[in-house]
């Protein structure tokens, strides 16, 4: 047999191996910029020396949108390459963690839905009329089975056909008739 | 966009106070949420110098009294909240962003040096701030715009208001009239009429026998022959030759319906598989990339025999049991209609009872049906994924999946057992309630004023014949709406127009050159993200060129545009020095040739996938095709050569080797621009070279254009071009470009670095 890599070298950390920036208030220091936030990031070159890498605007995305809402996030340049991972926002002091709250909110706006008014079907597509935290919304879904999306046991997203997401958080929480309205198709 | 004329006379006035009138201001646009991301009307006007937004919430209000809402008595009256002004001049680059839910408009402020968030909006007005970002950018920029011919108001329908679901498309599903989609369907069948017309008449004949039926083997028979002093008193046989004649000619029109049904059913699901796969077929590529190929299977399959359901069954037989019911009503009212009211009465009870217990039974066949489809997906799943199952020992996780899904399946088709064990016999029980009833009243009549025994017997039959169609009239409603909506999409199939469409007066040129040209081309698969941005370059005849670039540079992009799969959103692309849309499909597929990343083989033999496009081709010409793309060696191993069978159960090809046998069909095309994405990624470095050093001698007069990550494949190349993000950014020879140290020699070192790591030197 020939040399393993055990022999070589010792084993590494996958950590290691795969280099991931991650953000935090010694490294970076988050700012509010005409409503978008941005990013100045302190970066060791090789050689020892520290630059200071300064993004006007930054885009966020969560790596694990239904899970985990404050942690793992992906920081982005206007190209959306990544320039860094937050492993949690609580690693940055308050104001940060406010403006990148701030900013995941804005992005991730989805209204909730409180109450299914009504829900009828004709040729293929659905008609829904609900009431949510953003007022009364009316809108399509094109085969309905797939555009509801469950996420756990009792949360369910919902994607009208125009690419419009809207959530209903609790199924327990909902009431018996807009719970009844939509059990066929989950 | 909205047109002045159009806005709401409470936004109106809210903007004449700041001073925005129908004549200063340029562009109004709506947006649905406001900057915060909260639903709310937000009105955008842009005048000479300012950008506004009008923020509020419109309230439609009754003038009046309230009574009955109509449209003239409705006053929309809106409440301002806010009210945001900037100065036109500082901003500029007005861009729409797309969230995660809706979208958000930016515009570049020139004051503060950085993009700034003007609003938030759903998805629904994506489109339109799209084309407003587009206008008032060109205003910037010119002084003028070209205003956008559709009308905001033309994607609304105008009777409910809702957004066309297809906005290519003017046609709203909830307010279709059923009748409309019937009679275009009904064009299907018109070819068929006489047949139809027969059958139609058949079955009619066929209720008028089972009206007649009942009375004379009962009415007839107890009272005229049986009971003495009957006008046909003790003539037995003449019944029983009544009733076999009856019978038989039941049986014989019968006969006559099943064969003819049996004809025309084939041909008419034949005709419409044949519509939808035509449909189909002929809409353009982005159709597909929004629907699952499994979905449009249903479609041609199922839909087709849905559709023809309706027409030979379910219609026709509505119709004959209306009338049936109609006349066998009429009947026992002419005999007796103080006992038909009696087998009435329980009618509308009955009616409403069934259409309760078949909404509840559709709910438990609905669920039975979706628990069906998670188990056949789960199964589907882990028997595809077998080995992965296997390599991490994850068994014992599918099999519990497996039982779950199983036992949900199992507890819902039990319940629709259960349901159906003890709802039909309540069903039969509700039925024969009312029979009764008619027995006993009957029978006391029959006992008492003289109502002959006969009479009774028939009317005891009528009784079944009108509540026989009950279940059938209830059921009948759901299946056919379940048939419209297969109607429904196929109509949807058959008005969806193709994005990118022949000319009407498209050139068709016999002979290419081979010239390439990209003026100013800006394209993006979505609206709101380019893919390729402003790209010009120009391709000689004859050349080789060479695309570089990351994964999603927009390499492959570039060659979807040229062979038309999509049309640019911006610029041109020429060939030859004709703009690709003015040109005839036929010109452009039979001189351009392209083999890409995904080869694709159909089912069939190896001669057959490679003869695709040039099915003349001799089998010289398919073995010198063969060689040149170096599948010749690996087919003439195998048993059947060139006519081994790939597919499903036969010999399945690897993934070199399939593209190798796309680059033999494309070579045997001999097309003037042969377009190479990735063609050889599955080769190893020897036989890539062995094919380029073929393709070298193929390629003189003929335009190549070469897509590679590998980029000592394009060594050779007479330009290459780096593309990153949507944009050319280097050109040049690989020598020119080496020297540069730009993009170029970062990627080419590193690829270098790594093969001589793996210890590979090319």
């Amino acid at each position: 047999m020939k040399e393993t890599s055990q022999e070589k070298e010792p084993v590494r950390k996958l950590s290691d191996v795969a280099e991931i920036r991650y953000l935090h208030r010694g490294n970076t220091e988050i700012f509010l910029k005409n409503g978008f936030p941005g990013a100045r990031i302190q970066c060791r070159q090789e050689d020892g020396s520290e630059t200071v890498e300064e993004h006007n605007r930054i885009w966020l995305h969560r790596a694990f949108p239904f899970d985990l809402l404050k942690e793992y996030i992906s920081v982005q340049n206007k190209d959306q390459e990544e320039i860094g991972l937050i492993r949690e926002l609580a690693d940055f002091d308050e104001d940060a963690q406010g403006i990148l709250c701030g900013a995941l909110e804005h992005k991730y706006y989805t209204p909730k839905i409180a109450k299914i008014v009504s829900l009828k079907e004709a040729h293929g597509y659905s008609f829904w009329q609900v009431e949510s935290d953003a007022g009364k919304l009316q809108f399509t879904l094109q085969d309905t089975f797939r555009s509801l999306l469950r996420v756990g046991e009792d949360k369910v997203f919902v994607f009208d056909n125009y690419g419009n997401r809207y959530v209903i958080e609790s199924l327990k929480a909902l009431d018996r008739r807009s719970l009844r309205r939509i059990e066929l198709y989950l | 966009m909205t047109e002045m004329e159009q806005i709401p006379s409470g936004v109106y006035e809210a903007a004449a106070k700041r001073g925005i009138t129908k004549e200063n201001a340029l562009l109004a646009v709506y947006a649905d949420r406001n900057r915060e991301g909260v639903n709310c009307d937000n009105w955008i006007f842009v005048t000479k110098d300012t950008f506004t937004m009008i923020g509020g919430i419109q309230r439609i209000i009754p003038k009046g009294h309230a009574g009955r809402l109509e449209r003239s008595r409705l006053e929309v009256k809106f409440g301002q909240l806010s009210f945001d002004e900037y100065t036109l001049e500082t901003l500029k680059d007005f861009r729409v962003e797309q969230q995660i839910s809706g979208c958000i408009l930016t515009a570049f402020d020139t004051g503060k040096e950085a993009y700034v968030l003007l609003t938030h909006l759903s998805c629904y007005k994506m489109e339109e701030m799209i084309q407003f970002c587009a206008c008032l950018n060109e205003y910037k920029e010119k002084g003028t715009f070209d205003p956008p011919k559709e009308r905001e108001n033309d994607r609304y329908c105008p009777k409910c208001g809702r957004l066309y679901p297809d906005r290519s498309r003017k046609l709203c599903p909830a307010c279709m009239n059923r009748m409309s989609v019937v009679r275009r369907m009904g064009t299907f069948i018109v070819k068929y009429k006489w047949q139809v017309i027969v059958i139609l008449a058949a079955m009619a004949l066929t209720t008028l026998l089972g009206v007649l039926t009942p009375y004379i083997s009962s009415g007839f028979f107890f009272d005229e022959v049986l009971t003495e002093g009957g006008n046909f008193y003790g003539q037995v046989g003449l019944v029983i030759f009544l009733i076999v004649s009856t019978r038989l000619l039941a049986l014989l029109i019968n006969m006559i319906n099943e064969v003819l049904t049996a004809r025309i059913v084939p041909k008419i699901t034949y005709d419409l598989k044949n519509v939808i796969f035509h449909s189909i077929e002929r809409l353009s590529i982005s159709f597909f990339s929004k629907r699952q190929t499994g979905s449009l299977m249903n479609q041609v399959f199922w839909d087709a025999d849905s559709i023809y359901w309706f027409f030979v069954e379910g219609f026709p037989y509505l119709i004959i049991n209306i009338i049936q019911t109609i006349a066998v009503a009429a009947i026992m009212f002419i005999i007796d209609w103080q006992l038909a009211l009696v087998a009435l009465v329980f009618c509308p009870v009955f009616i409403v009872a069934i259409v309760q217990l078949y909404k509840h039974m559709r709910k438990l066949y609905a669920r039975r049906y979706s628990r069906s489809r998670r188990m056949n997906g789960m199964l589907a799943d882990a028997l595809g994924g077998v080995r992965v199952v296997k390599a991490f020992s994850k068994e014992s996780t599918e099999i519990h999946r497996f039982e779950q899904r199983n036992a949900a399946f199992a507890q819902a088709s039990q319940n629709v057992s259960l349901y159906n064990g003890t709802v039909f016999p309540l069903v039969t029980f509700l039925f024969s309630i009312s029979s009764i009833l008619v027995l006993g009243i009957g029978g006391w009549r029959v006992a008492g004023d003289g109502m002959t025994y006969g009479l009774l017997l028939t009317f005891l039959s009528y009784t079944t014949l009108l509540y026989n169609p009950m279940s059938f009239f209830v059921d009948i409603n759901y299946r056919i709406s379940e048939n419209m909506n297969a109607m429904f999409r196929l109509m949807e199939i058959m008005d969806a127009e193709p994005e990118v469409r022949e000319a009407e007066d498209a050139v068709t040129l016999a002979q290419l050159q081979g010239r390439v040209t990209f003026e100013n081309v800006e394209f993006g698969y979505d609206k709101t993200r380019k893919i390729i941005d402003d790209v010009s370059f120009d391709i000689t005849p004859g050349k080789k060129i060479g695309i570089v670039g990351h994964t999603g540079a927009g390499k492959s992009t570039i060659a979807n545009l040229i062979i038309r799969l999509y049309d640019a959103d911006r610029g041109r692309v020429l060939i030859d020095g004709v703009d690709v849309r003015c040109l005839s499909f036929e010109t452009l597929r039979k001189n351009i040739a392209i083999v890409s990343q995904e080869t694709y083989l159909f089912q069939g033999t190896i001669l057959d996938n490679i003869r695709y496009a040039a099915p003349n081709a001799t089998m010289e010409e398919v073995i010198a095709a063969s060689k040149a793309s170096g599948a010749h060696d690996f087919i003439i191993k195998l048993p059947d050569g060139y006519s081994t069978k790939i597919g499903w159960g036969h010999k399945d090809l690897s993934g070199g080797e399939r593209q190798r046998v796309s680059i033999a069909r494309a070579i045997l095309m001999a097309p003037k621009i042969l377009i190479m994405d990735e063609a050889t990624s599955a080769m190893d470095t020897k036989t890539e070279r062995l094919i380029q050093t073929a393709l070298e001698k193929l390629s003189q007069g003929r335009t190549t254009i070469m897509i590679a990550h590998r980029l000592s494949t394009l060594r050779d190349a007479d330009t290459l071009m780096v593309i990153e993000n949507g944009k050319v950014s280097e050109a040049g020879t690989h020598t020119e470009l080496l020297e540069k140290e730009g993009i170029y020699h970062k990627l080419y070192t590193l690829q270098y670095e790594a093969l001589k790591n793996a210890g590979i030197q090319e």
